[in-house]
């Protein structure tokens, strides 16, 4: 029974969150390569190989930070990836946890997430994390508003909170028909929660990476996973009607 | 044996290089970032090697210093065509510019295998500021006052608000002189509130730029127009190109930054770049209506900011040689980033047009008491340094608007010495043989 | 009851977060850690809630106090004198009438959970809570209901436009001035114009 509902699900979980991060990284570097950034090592190895860098660099200390916020705010958004991946339905049967109100927790995910990403960036005491911080705050409250709406899209047709039920509900009609405007915004939604793309606007240039400018080392290795961990159930959660019909 | 097999995987990693731009030092940043295997990060924190590229004057030592102890360890330096700090007496000094991606990577590998140590500290390991909160808590013995901790004193000022009448969580630092985004050298002053720019004063002037000798030619003799125009495109391509590239653009910036170093520079390539510009967004997003000059500072700014702003200012058109290529004074009228980014456009396309024209009919200067410069006007005297402008200009701005203002804005004075006398770029023989033909 | 032990190890577990960091937040020096660790205390008290199968509110719990916290820290950030929330500060004021404060209340609180008659009707193990809590909240006050929610959501989109760049008025930089009353009058709705000398100056 503890194997069943206990282990399996856990092992599940953290399993698709490395391997789906490595393969966000690798297609990162992908589309990189496709756009003419110059490039020498393989996609494949490149990711490993930046890890690999960060482990072996020492962690860098900042004038007076929160250390604790600092140090947690990383491996809390790789748990926030974590929960997020744990109400994802893979399969019918396949579902980590099948929360009777996992569309609200995705919800509290998207809203933790803020704070967290915020706290990253105040913590470490300095200017450019700290206007990275602001401007994320300023922006994920406008995400998760965005993401609302089209998670009470999908939760009125299917009469439910769960996500097994919105699964079930499009059998007869996809979402993607219903409301072809959910997974457009869905997915800038996406991109947006995990700075990516043309939406890094916490981690941008311009603030020399922003709420990420502080750190070095491993914890700048658990930020950077949990980043491509999080776009993983992102992902995942809108490609989950696509086996309902099949 | 598992920290031998990590580290081996560490040294495939691209090379993630942190370039210090000293005086003359921008060809090898522009030259870097065409480099496949070499990553020119943001953050000290985020790089293994601190590349020093050109001279630091003593007195921003201090400063280099604590740039360099940001670096997490295991870290090296390399000094390219620039002394190596006192302390730092046997770190890798180098002034070959082909030898620079090289050095480069062999430093990482060496690093990452344990051959070669971290460079060590320099300052000792302390806070900047003593601590001087007062009271229990660090904030004050008397009600919300008093006590500097961290060397930042409890807001204050209660001058009035520039945008929402919250006047009390103002943050003041210094910024600069080695602050990525802003021109090398530039150190300011800065109160902030949240990303809004509160005051900025200047406090250190950017370093000068050094131009192609080519534009020392045109004030002994004449000098093929063709050239000159090229060179005046090249320049204007890789202002560009850092604009883009701080503006998230990172495709389009090595396509200006190709462009700039593409020998056979043709106006077809810029006609693309400036297609693609205007899809991505780049004039909707970042370049907007932020930063107007007016009249006075435009003048004061000179060169394409002076014409963006309508100013009818260029020497080219005092130039026999120009007039007889049917040359055309372009201007602006708004005066703003995103008038500035499209004078240049427009200038770069002008000025490949011309040099085509200039090489068929092999047109020169004719008057050598004067040049116009990609920074303005060089005619009995140079064109001043302009970067105090910015204490009036930025203000009020956000963080983003004020940096893409700053990049669109080249304020920095001119150097007595030109690039091929600094260690300059090797697209100069391809000058060379171009005004030879 | 039948529950696995596991239940009461993070019940525990879970009551000593909320109450520690309940305490920290008037113990810590700054406003941002103050709210972020009422954070926590309302996210385990969120997951014990969950504990007691009232799912919905303990997820609502996670997702409504994340927002607020954010918002809170933010906020008095913006209101006090300190340079953007990052130096120390005290974040407990009229420590005499506050410690007063808090032993009554805990005293009332103590006294309801002691001597309160807690109603005893164990509910069928089949009950859907999400849907008889909505039933609850919405069954007979739908429209009431409804109808504060589009006021709120109206609220806010105007709270959003006024207070954005491109304010009522115009850009906000530009001043964005009303516009008068009579054609070229002076803007409507504005303070009187105090004198020089007037204004800021009393705060030296």
């Amino acid at each position: 029974m503890i194997l069943d509902e206990l282990i399996l699900p856990v092992l599940l979980v953290i399993v698709v969150l490395v391997v789906g991060a490595y393969l966000v990284a690798v297609l990162d570097e992908a589309i990189a390569g496709a756009l003419g950034m110059p490039r020498a090592t393989s996609v494949w190895t490149a990711p490993l190989a930046q890890g690999a860098w960060l482990l072996t660099q020492q962690a860098n200390a900042t004038e007076a930070p929160d250390w604790r916020a600092w140090r947690l705010a990383p491996a809390l958004y790789l748990a926030l990836a974590a929960i997020g991946l744990a109400v994802v339905p893979f399969s019918p049967t396949l579902i980590p946890t099948d929360l009777v109100t996992s569309v609200v927790l995705w919800g509290s995910v998207e809203a933790l997430a803020t704070v967290v990403i915020f706290l990253h960036g105040w913590s470490a005491n300095t200017l450019l994390a700290l206007i990275g911080a602001y401007r994320y705050v300023a922006l994920g409250l406008s995400y998760i508003l965005i993401s609302m709406f089209v998670l009470i899209g999908v939760a009125l047709p299917a009469e439910s909170l769960q996500f097994s039920q919105v699964v079930a509900s499009q059998e007869g009609l996809w979402n993607v028909i219903r409301q072809p405007l959910g997974l457009p915004l869905f997915l800038i939604v996406g991109l947006g929660m995990t700075f990516w793309g043309p939406l890094n606007l916490a981690d941008s240039r311009d603030l020399a990476r922003g709420t990420a400018s502080a750190v070095s080392g491993p914890p700048r290795l658990v930020w950077n996973l949990a980043r491509a961990a999080m776009l993983v159930p992102s992902a995942a959660r809108r490609r989950a009607p696509s086996w309902a019909a099949g | 044996m598992a920290v031998s097999w990590l580290s081996r995987l560490a040294a495939q990693a691209s090379v993630p290089v942190f370039p210090v731009r000293g005086l003359h030092g921008e060809e090898a940043f522009y030259q870097l970032a065409l480099t496949p295997g070499i990553e020119l990060v943001d953050s000290p924190r985020h790089a293994s090697i601190l590349l020093v590229a050109g001279g630091v004057p003593p007195d921003q030592h201090d400063a280099l210093r604590r740039v360099h102890d940001q670096l997490p360890a295991p870290f090296a330096t390399l000094w390219y065509c620039s002394e190596p700090l006192a302390e730092l007496a046997s770190a890798t000094r180098l002034d070959d510019p082909g030898a620079l991606p090289g050095a480069l990577m062999t430093i990482h590998r060496e690093l990452m295998s344990g051959k070669r140590g971290s460079s060590p500290r320099l300052l000792p390991d302390e806070p900047p500021n003593p601590w001087e909160g007062l009271g229990d808590d660090g904030h004050g013995g008397e009600g919300m006052m008093g006590g500097v901790p961290y060397g930042r004193p409890m807001a204050m000022n209660m001058t009035d608000d520039l945008r929402d009448g919250l006047t009390l969580d103002s943050l003041t630092v210094i910024l600069g002189p080695f602050l990525p985004m802003l021109p090398p050298g530039l150190s300011a002053k800065v109160t902030l509130q949240g990303d809004l720019i509160q005051s900025w004063t200047t406090r250190g002037a950017p370093y000068p730029i050094a131009l192609e000798s080519l534009f020392f030619q045109a004030l002994q003799g004449p000098v093929p127009i063709a050239a000159l125009e090229r060179a005046r495109a090249r320049y204007h391509l890789k202002r560009l190109h850092f604009a883009l590239r701080l503006a998230g653009l990172d495709r389009l910036a090595l396509e200006a930054l190709r462009l700039a170093f593409d020998s056979h520079l043709s106006l077809k390539g810029v006609a693309i770049l400036r297609r693609r510009l205007m899809r991505s967004g780049f004039f909707r997003l970042t370049a907007t209506g932020q930063g107007r000059l007016d009249e006075e500072t435009a003048r004061r700014a000179g060169g394409v900011a002076a014409r963006a702003a309508g100013h009818e200012e260029d020497w080219r058109s005092e130039d026999e040689g120009y007039r007889q290529l049917g040359f055309l004074l372009l201007t602006q009228r708004q005066g703003d980033t995103a008038a500035r980014w499209r004078q240049t456009l427009s200038e770069v396309e002008q000025s490949l047009q011309l040099a085509a024209q200039a090489e068929h009919e092999a047109v020169h200067t004719q008057r050598s008491d004067g040049v116009e410069t990609p920074r303005g006007t060089w005619h009995r005297q140079w064109p001043e340094e302009a970067s105090d402008l910015l204490d009036d200009l930025l203000p009020g701005l956000e963080w983003d608007e004020a940096m893409s203002t700053l990049a669109s804005l080249d304020l920095a004075p001119l150097s007595p010495w030109s690039l091929e006398e600094t260690g300059g770029a090797p697209i100069t023989q391809d000058i060379g043989e171009e005004s030879r033909a | 009851m039948d529950y696995p032990i596991g239940v009461d190890i993070a019940f525990l577990l879970l009551a000593t977060l909320a109450v520690v960091s309940g305490w920290r937040v008037f113990a810590t020096d700054s406003m941002v850690r103050a709210s972020f660790f009422l954070l926590v205390s309302f996210i385990a008290v969120g997951v014990i809630m969950i504990l007691l199968a009232a799912e919905y509110l303990g997820v609502a719990m996670f997702f409504m106090m994340a927002v607020e916290m954010m918002v809170m820290a933010i906020f008095m950030v913006m209101f006090m004198m300190n340079p953007a929330g990052l130096n120390p500060m005290m974040m407990v004021h009229q420590h005499k009438f506050s410690i007063a404060a808090g032993i009554a209340i805990f005293v009332v609180l103590a006294a309801v959970a002691l001597l309160a008659e807690f109603p005893d009707s164990p509910l069928p193990a089949d009950i859907d809570p999400v849907r008889s809590l909505g039933n609850e909240l919405l069954g007979d006050s739908m429209l009431i209901f409804e109808s504060a929610g589009i006021v709120l959501l109206t609220t806010m989109i105007g709270v959003v436009v006024l207070s954005s760049h491109r304010g009522r008025y115009g850009a906000a930089e530009e001043g964005s001035m009303p516009p008068g009353l009579v054609p070229g009058g002076d803007p409507a709705g504005m303070p009187e114009e105090e004198d020089e000398g007037g204004g800021h100056h009393h705060c030296h």
